[in-house]
């Protein structure tokens, strides 16, 4: 795989003559194709361009967080078009809804999303390519194959570049008349195909938000009140403007800005300020008082039926950040009638209205260019960053980069909710799990369908489920962190199963799989404990849990071996089975799951967001509790892929990784730790 | 302001910015060797790392007026000559995920691998615990310096 940096590829572009560069237009549930015109040479609002040299241009249309999809994506489109894989440059879209479609990533959706638009982009490509190899040798176009970037017919052969003029020329074959490729007869989607821009990251070439220079850019930073809705009350600006170098200084809407010549200025301009701060409405709230609110919204439980075995538990997990490597950033360039943004973001079409709204500019004046993410685990779905560069692009005329310190990103984040339940639940005379009633709170605004309680859908087979869920007060600003809910609700399902077979003398895996009701997933869960070696007595001081989930179009079991070792919770190892449908790269769904994991593992154990007089008191790494290298187990992963379209897998390897973690705390110790960080009780 | 000469990938370079500029924000913004990240601030994350005098350090935590004419190798100055054997082994690898953190996990690695040619899974968590990877490419990079180990033998 070439990997070309957008500069490269605008050099490269610039001047051609005619190519091929088809477009794909996404109106609901409609996909057009569109040619783009030709006569112009580089032209990046489309999908697929073949330059007249023979070149494929692929345009990833979703940002690429560390998830994968500007490789993941371009295989989609090169498979569909037979291009040689290791000759194929990809160019990300900017933010545009209309060219590219939806652009958003979250939700583990962007593979399953694109999965349909970008193989026919790629077999729309091939088929005009086909045609016109078809019409010079005077054969029918189904005697035409693609492969690896050549075209041929029996003893005929050619490369893309001696047939991209003529097929330019020809008018786009209609949607109906296009066959995507069946699965067997894929070379690329299925195999391990390495990140497309290894080389720009291991040489520190790869263009990350904080990577943007522009002639003439200032550096902005902000000092925030800390607590949630706390004030500026006064400030110093003439001492900050005394470092040579700072620029400007003034309050904004979320705190004190100053603009100066490089980032070390700006930061001593920060600190030169002495900013004083009114703690507001919020200066008594703590993390204790959230408990508090919490157990105080706890109600009376419907009976379950007679003749259980009750169990009751209560779990709690803290806020959380998302803490992404790279710290907040955007840069802005705004002039009287256009607006440029450069922005790590995983909303770009989003970001693209919003500026559009903030300056009061048509949307076709504002560009913006998306770089490499440095991790994003949802916290990028908001732009909170992205307004305040915009507005001080507004005042500050010149291009911006707005810096936030890794301490700006861990006391201002949108968190995920701190999150408590009441659970009671049953086993039946057989031992075997019967019910399980379930309060589950959230602070903020919850997830409350309409209040009380409603059924629940557990992949077990049990007479009672149901479960209330509410929002419980709080001044903590909130959002979606990778797998939203489920960093929960799976945490709370799966521990609680475990504590009913337990209480029935049932084997979790056992118990598992005789009440299962989803086949793909107890095929999961049957493989995986056999990988694990389930059963097999472990040394003094170790233990094994399982846990098992379904979303986002996959199915994951997970078993985790832990070892308590001076005190302290150690996971060792950690076995994944997930059926995904199809695996269009494997090498990449390791990553996620391997990745998720090692989230698990510092989530469960170590990292929390504590509340302090209204604010963060956590600052930096050094006091989150995010795992480091000897933290992190070996990670085996196991992929059933027979199904014909792919699943979700950006979150799929985090919530059961969590209750299998706990479940083996348990075999190890006895101990059942229901409130994270485990670590802080471990006894 | 002050004007430093310092010694970076071999070529001498002078500067003029405030004294305690961090060697991390010279690298960056005077010089434009943007392989070198800003992940903490605190010298707590190693995205920052370069090698001075041949040992890995923390750029973030290094001001200008410390440096002198002790020679600085960033991850661009490691490729100068072609790949190194630690990159060729971390694409090798697939290790990148978001990748913000992995140039300077590849200096804190060149920079285990010359202290242990050789080394264990537990030297390797010892020596690469002071650089995190929010992403947890750990396992990866526990292969990847297993691989260059066996290359640069």
């Amino acid at each position: 795989m070439r990997t070309a940096s957008r500069r490269t590829v605008l050099k490269v572009g610039a001047g051609l003559g005619a190519g091929l560069v088809l477009g794909i237009r996404v109106r609901g549930d409609a996909i057009e194709i569109e040619k783009a015109n030709t006569t112009q040479g580089f032209l990046p609002n489309a999908f697929v361009k073949i330059d007249p040299q023979g070149v494929v241009t692929i345009t990833a249309p979703r940002p690429d967080m560390g998830q994968g999809v500007r490789t993941s994506l371009a295989m989609l489109v090169a498979e569909e078009l037979g291009a040689d894989w290791e000759k194929v440059q990809v160019v990300q879209a900017p933010g545009d809804r209309q060219t590219y479609g939806g652009q958003t990533v979250a939700g583990s959706g962007s593979v399953r999303g694109s999965w349909g638009p970008l193989r026919l982009a790629g077999a729309t490509a091939a088929a005009m390519l086909r045609a016109a190899a078809a019409k010079k040798w005077g054969v029918t176009p189904d005697a035409v194959t693609i492969a690896k970037g050549r075209i041929s017919s029996g003893s005929k052969s050619g490369s893309f570049a001696d047939f991209v003029g003529e097929a330019a020329r020809l008018p786009v074959p209609d949607r109906s008349s296009i066959t995507l490729k069946t699965k067997d007869l894929f070379t690329l989607i299925g195999k391990p195909v390495k990140r497309v821009d290894n080389e720009a990251v291991v040489t520190g070439k790869a263009v990350f938000g904080l990577d943007v220079r522009l002639p003439g850019m200032k550096t902005a930073m902000i000092a925030r009140p800390p607590a949630f809705g706390g004030k500026v009350a006064s400030f110093n600006a003439e001492a900050a403007k005394a470092i040579e170098g700072v620029r400007d200084v003034y309050e904004g809407p979320t705190g004190v800005v100053v603009i100066a010549d490089d980032t070390w200025r700006a930061h001593k301009g920060i600190e030169a300020l002495d900013t004083k701060f009114d703690a507001g409405p919020n200066a008594e709230f703590n993390s204790a008082e959230m408990t508090r609110r919490f157990k105080e919204a706890v109600k009376p439980f419907p009976d379950l039926p007679s003749g259980l075995k009750v169990v009751e538990a209560t779990y709690e997990q803290p806020f959380i950040a998302h803490n992404p490597m790279e710290p907040m950033n955007c840069t802005v360039h705004i002039t009287n009638d256009k607006c440029e943004i450069w922005a790590p973001t995983q909303i770009p079409d989003s970001v693209r209205d919003l500026a559009a709204r903030a300056t009061g500019l048509d949307a076709s004046k504002v560009t913006v260019h998306v770089t490499l993410l440095g991790g994003g685990f949802g916290r990028r779905l908001s732009a909170d960053f992205i307004s305040e560069a915009i507005g001080i692009a507004q005042r500050a005329k010149t291009p911006i980069q707005l810096v936030w310190t890794r301490i700006d990103d861990t006391k201002h984040d949108n968190y995920r909710p701190a999150n408590y339940h009441a659970v009671r639940g049953g086993v039946d005379a057989t031992g075997m799990p019967a019910a399980m009633l379930w309060q589950s709170f959230e602070a903020g605004r919850g997830r409350g369908r309409g209040g009380g309680w409603t059924s629940l859908r557990l992949p077990y087979s049990m007479s009672t489920v149901s479960v209330l869920q509410e929002g419980v007060a709080s001044p903590v600003p909130t959002g979606a962190w990778r797998s939203v809910e489920h960093t929960y609700t799976i945490f709370v399902q799966e521990c609680f199963f475990d504590e009913l077979c337990h209480a029935g003398g049932q084997d979790p895996v056992k118990a598992r799989l005789a009440l299962m009701t989803n086949d793909r997933l107890k095929r999961t869960l049957e493989m995986c404990a056999e990988k694990a070696g389930w059963g097999k007595a472990m040394p003094k001081g170790w233990g094994r849990g399982v846990a098992c989930f379904s979303g986002y179009g996959s199915h994951i079991t997970q078993i985790a071996d832990v070892e308590i070792k001076d005190g302290e919770i150690k996971v060792r190892r950690v076995v994944a089975v997930v059926d995904c449908g199809l695996a269009v790269n494997p090498l990449g769904i390791e990553a996620q799951i391997q990745g998720a994991t090692m989230d698990a593992v510092s989530t469960a154990i170590g990292v929390k967001i504590a509340i302090q007089n209204g604010a963060v008191r956590q600052q930096n790494f050094g006091d989150i509790g995010w795992g480091r290298i000897g933290d992190a187990p070996h990670v085996e992963v196991h992929i059933i892929a027979d199904g014909d379209s792919p699943g979700g897998m950006g979150e799929v390897g985090y919530p059961a990784a969590v209750p299998a973690i706990l479940n083996a705390v348990f075999a190890a110790t006895g101990q059942r730790i229901r409130r994270l960080p485990a670590g802080d009780e471990l006894e | 302001m002050a004007k430093f000469t310092i010694s970076v990938n071999g070529k001498r370079e002078t500067v003029d910015v405030l004294p305690d500029t961090p060697l991390l924000w010279v690298l960056r913004e005077q010089l434009g060797l943007l392989g070198t990240k800003y992940g903490c601030g605190l010298g707590g994350c190693g995205a920052c790392s370069v090698l001075m005098d041949g040992r890995t350090t923390r750029s973030c935590q290094t001001p200008i007026s410390e440096v002198h004419d002790r020679p600085i190798v960033t991850i661009e100055g490691i490729s100068e000559k072609g790949l190194h054997a630690v990159q060729k082994a971390w694409m090798e690898e697939d290790v990148p995920q978001c990748g913000f953190c992995q140039t300077g996990q590849i200096i804190s690695a060149i920079s285990l691998l010359k202290a242990k040619p050789k080394p264990t899974d537990e030297e390797i968590d010892e020596m690469m615990a002071a650089n995190f990877c929010r992403c947890g490419t750990y396992e990866r990079i526990r292969k990847a310096i297993h691989r260059a180990a066996k290359e640069m033998a």
